[in-house]
C-alpha cells in the first residue's frame, strides 16, 4: 500500500469512529470515494448484480438478468414441464444446490459433474447476454470512475468490455493454490486515455472459464478455506491426500510466488470497500469471512449501499464490519453515487 | 434408515415420521434426534413469548459487559450473530483481547448455567427422551440438562480426542446407555464452547476432512470413485454404534432435528447439510436417510421449505401435539430393523462377530 493510501486509510479510521448517524454515513461515503493526491481514488468499490439490472434499466433493455430470473432459466433445463422453480428452496444457496441435485438425477450423473454443466450453461447464458449488455454507458461511466480496482461479483466482464483498451489477466499457470485458488488472481486491465489503469476483478470467478465459477455451499466451503490458506493462516493439507501433495512440495517458492502475483485479497483487507447493487445476505460466505478478518486487522468498515424502507435490514444492523446506507430505490441510489464521482475536487489530506 | 420399512412417500409425513422413530437395531433406536433450546422450552413448559435461558444468560452477560438492554436483541438475532456481539462487546468493555473475552464469556456461561442445570435436571422430559432407547444425540444447546436428568446412573465425558467433531457424554440411564454429542461444546468444560463463527474456517476444513475419509472407506475401490460408492443404508449400519464423529451421523443417519433454528448463517452445517444431501442423489429412495424438521405451522421456516437441503419439514398445531407423537413413538415398542435388513443385503456388518 502507497503513503497516500495508508494515510487515507488512517485518516478514515481516525475520523470515521465516533460517527453514527445517516449524516455521518454520507460522509464517510464522499470520504471514502475521495481522490488521494495521485488523482486516483483508494476505495474499491464491489458491484453486485444490481449493476447489471440499473445498467439495463439506464439503457431501456428490458431482458434485465437478475440471479433469480437467471436461476429460473437453468430451472426450466432442469425441472419436468409443469413444475414452477417456485417449488424449489428459496434461498439462492439452497436453490442451486436443489437444481444441481435434481439434473444429476434426471441426467444420472455425480452431483459434481451436475455442477460442472450447470456452471457451463449459466456462462453460456451470460456470454450473450455480455455481447447483448456491454455497450450499456453504466459500465463505461463506472469503469472511467477513476478506480484503480474494481470488484466485480459478477461472473460477466461488461465492465472491461465496455471500454476499447482492455486485457485479461488469468494469473499464474499452474496456480499456487490450486484450481480453486485462479480466481484470486484472474482479472481484467482497462487502459485509460489518460495513462490510468484499472483492474476489474472476478472473486467469484468468471464466464471465460466455466470452471472458476464459485456458487454452490461445496465451492463456498472450499473458497473460504482456500482464502484462509493465502492470507497464510493454513496450509492445502486438509484437501489434498498424502500421495498428492505436489501443490505443498515447496512452500517456501509457493509463498514467494503468492507475494509477488497480484491479488484481490490483500485489497480486500486493507482499502476502504464500498458494497453497490450487492444484497451482502450471508450466504455469501466468502466475502463475509473476509469482512470479518478485516474488522479483527482494524480495518475501517466497509460501506454498504442498500435499497429498501424499512430500514436497515436485520443482518446488517450493529456489525463493526460494514456501514450501510439506505436508498429509496435503485435510481436514488445510483444517481447518489455517480453524483458523488462526478465532485471529484476533494482530496484526502 | 428409510427403504425397507417401506415408507415411500406416499405415507404421510408424519406417519413415516413415526415409523422412522421406531426403526431399532439390537433394542437402540436408530434415527439420530438432534435437539436445540426448545427442547428445554418444552421440559419447563415455557410460554412461548417469554424468552428462553438462554436468551436470558446471554442478556445478563451482555449486562455484565456493560451493554445497554435496548442494544441487543436477544429474540430475533441468532445465537451465532447473538455470540459475536456479546464477545465484542465483552471486549470494549473490559479492554480484553477478543480471545481472553471469549474465555470469559464461556466462562460466565457455565457458571450461570450451573444452578439451572441443577434445578431443571429432574424435568420430566429428558428422561422420558433417553428412555426411548436412543443411540446417539445431537445436542446443539450447550447445557447439560439431558444429559445430568435425573434418571441417569453415570454421566462419562469423551473429550480426549478435543476435536469439535469427537466430543460427546455417554449417558447411562435404566434403559441403556445414550451418547450425546455436542458440536458447540458443553459447560462441564467452558474451553469446548464456540458458538460464534470465529472458527467457522477451521470447521469446514474439517468436516470436509471427516467427509473425504468416510467416502474413501466406504468405497469399493475396484469399481471405481463413484459407482463403487456405499449408499448410506449400508453404511450408517457399520457405525450407527460407535461413530467416530457427529458429522459421521449427519452424513448417513436418519435425522429428527426438533426445537431447533438452523440459522442460515450456520455455515459449516449448511455445508453438511448439503453435502449429505449430494451423496444421497445416485441412490433410491430405500437407500437414503430421511431428514425431518419439526416445527409449528405458523413458524417462519422460508429457509429450509421446499426441500432445503433434501429436509421435509412437517408441521403440528402446537408443541403438545409434536412432543405427544415423538414421545408416543418412543414409548411404542420398537421396529427390528435386522430382519428387513438382512433379507436384502445378507447379514449386516457389525464390530460383534
Amino acid at each position: 500500500m502507497s503513503t497516500d493510501r495508508q494515510r487515507a486509510v488512517g485518516n478514515l479510521k481516525k475520523r470515521t469512529e465516533p460517527m453514527s448517524d445517516a449524516a455521518a454515513d454520507l460522509r464517510y461515503a464522499r470520504d471514502i470515494l475521495a481522490k488521494d493526491s495521485n488523482h486516483q481514488r483508494t476505495c474499491i468499490p464491489v458491484f453486485g448484480t444490481g449493476l447489471n439490472i440499473q445498467a439495463a434499466t439506464m439503457a431501456g433493455y428490458p431482458n434485465k438478468d437478475d440471479w433469480h430470473g437467471l436461476l429460473a432459466k437453468i430451472a426450466l433445463e432442469v425441472l419436468p414441464p409443469g413444475q414452477s422453480i417456485e417449488t424449489l428452496p428459496r434461498t439462492h444457496l439452497a436453490l442451486w444446490e436443489a437444481l444441481l441435485c435434481r439434473s444429476a438425477k434426471k441426467t444420472a450423473r455425480y452431483p459434481f459433474q451436475a455442477e460442472n454443466a450447470l456452471q457451463r450453461s449459466i456462462c453460456e447464458k451470460l456470454r450473450m447476454q455480455e455481447a447483448e449488455c456491454r455497450s450499456f454507458d453504466l459500465y463505461r461511466l463506472v469503469a472511467a470512475g477513476g478506480f484503480p480496482d474494481i470488484l466485480s461479483l459478477n461472473f460477466d466482464r461488461r465492465i472491461a468490455l465496455s471500454c476499447r483498451d482492455q486485457r485479461f489477466v488469468a494469473g499464474p499457470s499452474p496456480c499456487p493454490l490450486g484450481s480453486h485458488g485462479e480466481t484470486l488472481f484472474r482479472h481484467s486491465v482497462i487502459q485509460h486515455q489518460n495513462g490510468t489503469t484499472t483492474r476489474v476483478w472476478y472473486p467469484h470467478g468468471d464466464v471465460k472459464k466455466a470452471a472458476t465459477i464459485k456458487f454452490g455451499v461445496r465451492k463456498y466451503g472450499y473458497y473460504v478455506a482456500v482464502l484462509r490458506e493465502y492470507v497464510g493462516a493454513g496450509d492445502g493439507s486438509w484437501r489434498y491426500r498424502a500421495s498428492s501433495l505436489s501443490h505443498l512440495a515447496d512452500p517456501k517458492a509457493k509463498s514467494a510466488l503468492l507475494r509477488k502475483t497480484p491479488a484481490w485479497v490483500p485489497l480486500f483487507l486493507s482499502r476502504p470497500l464500498m458494497f453497490i447493487g450487492c444484497g451482502l445476505t450471508l450466504q455469501e460466505w466468502p466475502l463475509w469471512w473476509l469482512l470479518r478478518r478485516r474488522a479483527e486487522i482494524g480495518a475501517p468498515p466497509a460501506l454498504c449501499l442498500a435499497i429498501g424502507t424499512e430500514g436497515v435490514p436485520t443482518h446488517l444492523r450493529g456489525l463493526p464490519e460494514v456501514r450501510t446506507i439506505m436508498f429509496g430505490s435503485p435510481g436514488e441510489l445510483w444517481s447518489a453515487l455517480l453524483s458523488w464521482l462526478s465532485t471529484d475536487a476533494k482530496e484526502v489530506s | 434408515m428409510s427403504g425397507p420399512a417401506g415408507r415411500t412417500r406416499s405415507v404421510s409425513p408424519k406417519e413415516r415420521l413415526r415409523r422412522a422413530l421406531r426403526d431399532e437395531v439390537d433394542g437402540k433406536r436408530t434415527s439420530v434426534f438432534v435437539l436445540g433450546d426448545g427442547v428445554n422450552r418444552q421440559a419447563a413448559r415455557t410460554p412461548l413469548k417469554r424468552p428462553t435461558e438462554w436468551q436470558r444468560i446471554l442478556g445478563a452477560i451482555w449486562r455484565e459487559a456493560g451493554g445497554a438492554p435496548e442494544d441487543i436483541n436477544l429474540v430475533e438475532q441468532s445465537p451465532v450473530a447473538l455470540w459475536a456481539r456479546l464477545v465484542r462487546q465483552w471486549s470494549a468493555h473490559h479492554r480484553l483481547s477478543r480471545a481472553r473475552s471469549q474465555q470469559a464469556v464461556r466462562a460466565r456461561l457455565c457458571a450461570l448455567f450451573e444452578p439451572i442445570e441443577a434445578e431443571e435436571r429432574t424435568r420430566r422430559l429428558y428422561a422420558r427422551m433417553l428412555d426411548g432407547r436412543l443411540a446417539n444425540v445431537v445436542s446443539f444447546s450447550i447445557d447439560r440438562r439431558l444429559v445430568l436428568h435425573s434418571g441417569a446412573s453415570s454421566v462419562v465425558a469423551h473429550r480426549a480426542r478435543g476435536s469439535f467433531l469427537q466430543r460427546y457424554l455417554e449417558v447411562t440411564g435404566p434403559r441403556g446407555r445414550t451418547k450425546v454429542w455436542f458440536p458447540y461444546g458443553e459447560t462441564s468444560r467452558a474451553a469446548s464452547i464456540d458458538v460464534g463463527y470465529a472458527a467457522y474456517d477451521e470447521r469446514l476444513m474439517m468436516l470436509e476432512e471427516c467427509r473425504a475419509k468416510l467416502m474413501d472407506q466406504n468405497n469399493r475401490w475396484d469399481y471405481g470413485f463413484g459407482p463403487g460408492l456405499l449408499p448410506p443404508i449400508s453404511v450408517y449400519p457399520g457405525l450407527w454404534d460407535a461413530p467416530p464423529s457427529w458429522s459421521h451421523l449427519f452424513l448417513c443417519a436418519p435425522l429428527v432435528f426438533v426445537g431447533v433454528s438452523l440459522p442460515a448463517e450456520d455455515w459449516p452445517l449448511w455445508w453438511l447439510l448439503h453435502q449429505r444431501a449430494r451423496y444421497f442423489v445416485p441412490f433410491e429412495e430405500w437407500q437414503i436417510a430421511e431428514t425431518f424438521y419439526l416445527t409449528l405451522r405458523d413458524t417462519d421456516v422460508r429457509h429450509l421449505q421446499n426441500g432445503a437441503a433434501g429436509i421435509e419439514v412437517v408441521t403440528f398445531e402446537d408443541y403438545d401435539q409434536m412432543w405427544t407423537l415423538i414421545l408416543a413413538a418412543l414409548d411404542a415398542p420398537g421396529v427390528d430393523f435386522h430382519k428387513g435388513w438382512n433379507r436384502q443385503f445378507g447379514l449386516r456388518r457389525t464390530n460383534r462377530t
